[in-house]
């Protein structure tokens, strides 16, 4: 039986903050916590620490405006009023982060990390040649079968078929000197693809070499399932 | 591409270790719009971002300065050597963190000195800031650069190098410093040289380019003087007499890197009563002064307020000390408790109360109980004046074994005046004894494994205004041999399965020493050492004795006459026209006290007339 109280808090991170990285920004999230004044729980023993969850890590240089992450809250479910929380964590935020959305979860919810299954990414990119057709080579490049690449892990190198594992992926944005490309790859702790994975394989496939490129990537929002299987935003399930 | 007011591109952030180090917008860092204010000062702690953001001299003086609505105090940081090589390079200028503009358009360029080795940091502050090297070549247009902290007791190392050393407590003069500078400057009579001469006047500021050292035949200084009548000869220690209301920063800077101390500092106490005859600060902190258990559980709770850390740790000397120690721990425990935040004890006396306090907030089985002797045999600790006898370690120790702790450290020096081999074989004789005691304590079935207790052992460097400046030290082959008559007499122990020995490196500890007691010449070695490539000295990945070996020769100084030297009684020591207050026949009375292994009572139990009851406050007015 869970009686837990969680409550799945959807942040934004850019400016100057995407050099912060995964655990320094969970500290930063620790520390606005207990300034806001917000009923975290604890666990227990010497050194109980907050129970706090992220959705996936963020990369150093990657902005977001779409992830997450639980907080387990220790008072009555009746006592939670998630737009104040949500007015007083705003409050204690720094420039570049922002509280977007606090939503309470069912007792039966997934944890943020297991319930990850895939991310929407804007990858920008600058100065592509002006003389090609990108959202026509985006068609060729996932009308293949199928996109066998090697993944080096740390222990080994092993292939992988990339083509089921990237969603959508669309020309959003081309003129001339910044080209975005939006994409909904596969994410998560099984098959977490990112996007400069697919950058690079798909700039290879018309024979670009991609360290002649400058990117920017911006997290979009990180996608789950619902029961009938559609792939809806993390905050809209549990 | 520079995202926000970034100095640094993209591209390069992208490419170092941490760049969070260089990006500022930290929650409660101070934001001004540089074109309102009269006077921009350059914060420095000369290392690494980490480092410097948990010394708390800096926290006071951002937030007090920025307290005036006329001065914008920044912070800048030594950069990591892998943005180092990049700026070098590139020629990018070393900017603060705050507002990203580049140092040496500021009016001053501060740096605190909290340790010989990040000597070579501030050469690099000034290099990569693209300010001259040396104070004699700065114009006009240049910041003026100043020191200030524990190194400038003894400043002549760095004379060459700064235009002005802060010598005391930062809360006092720098009001005074900021209105003769904006009168100057808005009357339009400032030049650089005139500043520095007015400048000279107020207390405790001290000008090198104003004093002239001169040296008799045999190395040794001569005379010491002021190149002008109209400024001071002697140089008076600034000490805050009232701390509880001086300036306390409750909202700190909090770091997106984890910072060394990664948590909420509470300063109880300035000064020591102890008067251990080794240590400077207990000798340049004094008079000891308490700060009211009121006012610590203010700061204690805005802090908390402000900054949203999950750890609070107590600073002073002696914690132990503090009177009203027992209320504060106990606030804070309740406290902290409500809040759910840890509390990280200073070394304390042990005794039932601290005991108590410990098992309450620590893990007993993974923390150590820890002890300074300093000495490994009573008539060294009387000659250091360190009270703690083998009686008090022993009963502490068993009542830690008794309540359950398994693992004691045990600090000592070697290399103290006067030591013999005997003294240095008690060292692992005494924590020998302490194996025994937990075995004989704590039965069998109650044990989880063997104790621990580890010996740690630094070398002895004596510093100016101790009773001890006038020792002398070894060189590196010494220290290393009596290192290891301590290793041998360990494994001669029975219990020697539960003993571990660590001990500080050698070489980095002959160099301090030739820092703490240097003179006007040992400048150019630094500067020598620093464009052969010594920088972060401090760390030992960078580390390079022989670069020093070098520039010593290179120079013509002799570092041995810096360390192996005994001082003679009368000798005019380069750090002698300061007056700390403490009088240099109170010091030289300790050190024949010392020969002759007499204890000086602590300033609680007995006034010794040490010279600081001119500054009229803490404990030598408290009777």
């Amino acid at each position: 039986m869970n009686d837990k109280t969680v409550i799945r808090i959807k942040f934004a991170k850019d400016g100057v903050m995407k050099f912060v990285g995964h655990l320094d920004t969970m500290r930063y999230f620790q520390k606005a916590i207990r300034r806001a004044g917000l009923p975290a729980a604890y666990s227990k023993g010497f050194h109980p620490h907050m129970l706090l969850s992220f959705a996936l890590p963020l990369g150093v240089g990657v902005t977001t405006e779409g992830d997450y992450f639980d907080l387990e809250l220790d008072c009555d479910k009746q006592q939670i009023n998630t737009d104040s929380m949500l007015l007083s964590l705003k409050e204690q935020m720094a420039v570049g982060t922002d509280i977007l959305d606090i939503k309470l979860l069912e007792p039966k919810a997934k944890k943020a990390m297991a319930a990850v299954t895939a991310a929407t990414y804007k990858v920008s990119i600058f100065n592509l040649s002006k003389d090609r057709d990108y959202q026509a080579l985006i068609r060729e490049f996932m009308g293949q079968n199928e996109i066998i690449i090697e993944k080096k892990t740390k222990k080994s190198v092993r292939t992988l078929d990339l083509k089921p594992l990237i969603y959508e992926m669309n020309l959003t944005e081309f003129d001339g000197f910044q080209t975005d490309i939006q994409m909904t790859v596969s994410a998560g702790s099984n098959d977490n693809i990112k996007p400069q994975l697919v950058m690079e394989h798909f700039l290879k496939s018309f024979s670009e070499e991609i360290d002649d490129y400058s990117f920017k990537i911006h997290r979009i929002d990180l996608l789950s399932v619902d029961e009938s299987g559609k792939r809806v935003p993390l905050n809209s399930i549990g | 591409m520079h995202t926000g007011n970034l100095a640094l591109p993209d591209e390069i952030l992208m490419s170092v270790e941490k760049a969070a180090r260089y990006i500022g917008n930290e929650i409660n860092h101070v934001k001004k719009d540089p074109a309102s204010v009269d006077i921009r000062y350059a914060l420095c702690f000369p290392d690494v971002y980490e480092i410097g953001m948990s010394h708390l001299g800096i926290q006071i003086l951002y937030e007090m300065f920025n307290q005036r609505e006329d001065v914008y105090a920044e912070r800048v940081y030594s950069p990591w050597m892998d943005l180092h090589k990049i700026m070098k390079e590139r020629n990018i200028p070393l900017f603060a963190l705050e507002s990203q503009d580049p140092v040496k358009n500021f009016d001053f360029l501060g740096m605190t000195l909290q340790y010989e080795m990040c000597y070579t940091n501030i050469l690099q502050i000034l290099d990569l800031s693209q300010i001259p090297l040396l104070s004699e070549e700065r114009t006009d247009r240049d910041p003026i650069v100043m020191a200030g902290g524990p190194c400038t007791y003894n400043p002549e190392p760095l004379a060459i190098f700064f235009d002005i050393i802060y010598i005391g407590e930062g809360e006092m003069q720098y009001d005074a410093l900021f209105d003769l500078y904006k009168e100057m400057k808005s009357s339009g009579s400032y030049t650089r040289s005139s500043f520095l001469h007015d400048a000279a006047k107020i207390p405790g500021m001290y000008v090198p380019s104003l004093y002239e050292a001169e040296y008799n035949s045999d190395g040794t200084l001569m005379a010491f003087n002021r190149q002008f009548d109209d400024i001071p000869q002697t140089i008076k220690r600034q000490v805050v007499v009232d701390l509880d209301n001086s300036y306390y920063p409750t909202r700190p800077v909090v770091p997106y890197v984890q910072a060394t101390q990664d948590r909420m500092v509470l300063e109880i106490m300035r000064g020591c009563i102890r008067g251990c005859r080794f240590c400077q600060a207990g000798m340049v902190y004094r008079p000891t002064r308490q700060k009211s258990l009121e006012t610590l559980k203010r700061y204690a709770n805005e802090m908390m307020e402000s900054t949203g850390y999950d750890e609070i740790s107590l600073s002073s000397l002696s914690s132990s000390d503090y009177e009203n120690l027992p209320e504060l721990v106990n606030f804070l425990i309740d406290e902290c408790e409500k809040k759910r935040i840890n509390i990280s004890l200073p070394s304390l006396r042990i005794d039932s109360f601290s005991l108590d306090v410990m098992k309450k907030v620590q893990d007993i089985k993974k923390t150590s109980l820890t002890f300074a002797p300093e000495a490994g045999s009573q008539r060294m600790r009387n000659v250091i004046n360190k009270g703690l006898t083998k009686e008090d370690i022993l009963s502490g120790s068993k009542k830690a074994f008794e309540g359950g702790w398994n693992k004691v450290k045990l600090y000592f020096m070697l290399g103290l005046p006067g030591e013999t081999e005997e003294d240095m074989e008690a060292i692992p004789q005494l924590a020998n004894d302490v194996a025994a005691l937990y075995y004989e304590t704590v039965p069998k079935e109650n044990r989880h494994g063997r104790c621990q207790i580890t010996i740690s052992s630094s070398f002895f460097v004596p510093k100016p205004f101790t009773p001890f400046q006038w020792a002398r030290m070894y060189d590196g082959e010494e220290y290393s041999r009596r290192a290891h008559i301590v290793k041998s007499t360990l494994l001669e122990q029975l219990n020697k399965k539960s003993l571990h020995y660590q001990w500080h490196p050698t070489d980095v500890t002959v160099l301090e020493g030739v820092f703490a007691r240097g003179d006007r010449r040992v400048g150019e070695v630094i500067l020598k050492a620093y464009k052969n490539g010594a920088i972060f000295d401090a760390w030992s990945e960078y580390f390079d004795y022989d670069i020093w070996t070098n520039a010593f020769e290179e120079c013509g100084v002799d570092p041995d006459f810096y360390t192996m030297r005994e001082r003679g009684k009368d000798e005019l020591f380069p750090w002698d026209f300061i007056d700390t207050g403490v009088t240099k026949r109170f010091l030289r009375n300790e050190w024949e006290r010392a020969m002759r292994g007499e204890v000086t009572p602590n300033c609680r139990a007995k006034c010794s007339g040490c010279g600081v009851a001119s500054y009229k406050g803490g404990v030598c007015v408290e009777r």
